[in-house]
């Protein structure tokens, strides 16, 4: 037999299995499994009969032969038992369908012819032998690329562990990975061939799963590699980016200025607070340029220092007086935020002009013999503040009704929500 | 008469019986039961029995390397073969019997 014609049996032969696509690759290859030989058998049969031979096209062209490949594989599959009408009733043929099957046979070709070349060199056999027993590895891969499509697809409803979406961290999660291994190797094995829509589906699946695995294990490997460093800020128990910031804290939010009354509810201004070790405490960071939204008021508001004595700017003496952010501009030289011309430096609006007045408390005035502020030396209107602390009984400046949450604001672990 | 649908209902047992006596590929067996005079066999039945038997457990099969062309798939008979033919030849004796019966009976009138 001349190599013209075995390749003839063999495009013979790849048309027929073209007709049983539809039941999935491994039930087509089973069934087809030897076709060549035995058409290349009955083949010579026929020649030495004569009655074929006389005319060299009708035996090129096989289908006058064994008749149409299509007729062929439907006697092949309804005698092997499966279902005898393929997709045609329920496929309806389009333009798009035509092409995605005409280019897969052009792909399945060229794959085989591929694999006959690579088993012609040496060592390829072997490797053509080989491969094909990995392929329940691909099983596996293609039900986990599955998962992590479907973890992905469900945005972390099914489990958001540190392990999320690549590896499962909850039950839910763990069984939908089994699923999706067992869907995988069933429809591997060729389970569902004959039910059209599930195979449509596994097909697809198929696709995806090629398309998706390599950025898939990339991305996995990342994560893996990463994952070290998970547990540090989870063991931290708390949120990392509300961990070591500055700030007074009051009802979960920080507040940008304090307001101070004394024991007759009048308002008390620059008043210098500092915490249990002197430091001060600040609502507003360095640089200044924050802007921060005051209740009632439209603009949002920027805040200036005052400055002391030694000429030191000084962020904690409250309340800290400011202008609406539009009345801010930066200066030029120094990049350093400056009022425009014409605006000035205001309070902003209090709460309330007056507090309730304080009556009757139980401790003794002897607070009075130890006035804040030694730690920062200058106390320019604290003596007059903490004056009339002393009266009421009030231990220091900074538990006045707005500090304490502040007070520790400076502490590895504020009072935050 | 249209032998082809009458083989369609025997054709499991021929092709047994013909793998019983000898291993064979594919074309092997059709040509055994053309021989055998069943002239009307399609290969592409044939071909899909032997891999229904096979898929069923009543075959077993290996592949057979050729040096000239493709591999042949050979088949054989196991135990489990061996009872379903054992078996389906007792129906084909009796309904044959019953067959040749009504016929010749037929045939009187």
């Amino acid at each position: 037999m001349t190599t013209m014609l075995l390749d003839r049996v063999a495009a013979y032969a790849e048309a027929v299995r073209s007709h049983l696509a539809d039941l999935g690759p491994e039930i087509a290859d089973e069934l087809t499994d030897g076709l060549e030989a035995d058409l290349a058998e009955e083949l010579a049969d026929r020649s030495i009969d004569g009655a074929e031979t006389a005319d060299d096209t009708v035996l090129l062209d096989l289908a006058r032969v064994f008749g149409p490949a299509g007729e062929y594989a439907l006697e092949l599959r309804s005698a092997a038992g499966h279902a005898p009408v393929p997709s045609a009733r329920r496929l309806r043929r389009t333009p798009v369908r035509d092409a995605a099957r005409s280019t897969w046979r052009l792909w399945e070709a060229w794959a085989r012819r591929l694999v006959a070349r690579v088993a012609a060199l040496p060592g390829g056999g072997w490797l053509v032998e080989t491969v094909p027993l990995l392929r329940p590895v691909w099983w596996l891969v293609r039900g986990w690329v599955w998962f992590v499509l479907l973890m992905v697809l469900t945005g972390g409803t099914l489990g958001a562990g540190r392990l999320a979406p690549f590896a499962p961290d909850s039950f839910v999660a763990w069984a939908l990975l089994i699923a999706a291994a067992v869907v995988s190797i069933e429809h591997g094995r060729g389970r569902w061939a004959e039910r059209r829509r599930i195979g449509g589906l596994l097909v697809a699946g198929q696709a995806l799963a090629v398309l998706a695995v390599v950025p898939l294990a990339a991305a996995a490997w990342t994560s893996a590699t990463q994952a070290h460093y998970y547990p540090v800020y989870a063991s931290a128990g708390s949120d990392p980016v509300a961990a070591p910031q500055d700030g007074v804290v009051v009802g979960g939010m920080y507040v940008s200025n304090l307001f101070v009354y004394d024991a007759q509810g009048n308002p008390l201004h620059d008043v210098q607070i500092v915490d249990d070790r002197g430091r001060p405490v600040r609502t507003v960071t360095d640089g200044s340029d924050s802007v921060w939204s005051l209740p009632g008021v439209a603009d949002p508001w920027q805040f200036a220092p005052v400055v002391d004595a030694s000429g030191r700017d000084r962020w904690n003496v409250y309340p800290l007086s400011g202008a609406p952010a539009g009345e801010w501009t930066w200066d030029a030289a120094s990049g350093a935020p400056v009022l425009v011309p014409g605006a000035s430096l205001q309070q902003p609006p209090a709460p309330f002009g007056a507090a309730e007045a304080l009556m009757g408390t139980g401790v003794g005035g002897s607070v009075a013999a130890a006035p804040p502020g030694g730690a920062d030396g200058t106390v320019p209107d604290a003596p007059s503040a903490t004056g009339s602390q002393a009266a009421s009984g009030a231990p220091a400046t900074p538990s006045e009704p707005t500090a304490p949450s502040g007070a520790p604001a400076q502490s590895p672990s504020p009072s935050g929500p | 008469m249209d032998t082809t649908q009458l083989l369609k209902g025997v054709l499991d047992v021929a092709v047994l019986a013909v793998v019983a006596r000898e291993d064979g590929y594919g074309y092997d067996v059709v040509r055994r039961l053309r021989a055998g005079g069943l002239e009307e066999v399609g290969e592409a039945s044939v071909y899909g029995t032997l891999r229904r038997l096979y898929s069923s457990g009543a075959l077993t099969s290996y592949v057979v390397p050729s040096d000239e062309g493709p591999h042949r798939k050979y088949y054989g008979i196991n135990a489990q073969g061996r009872t379903m033919l054992a078996a389906q030849r007792k129906d084909w004796d009796a309904f044959s019997h019953a067959m040749t019966g009504l016929l010749a009976e037929g045939d009187q009138r």
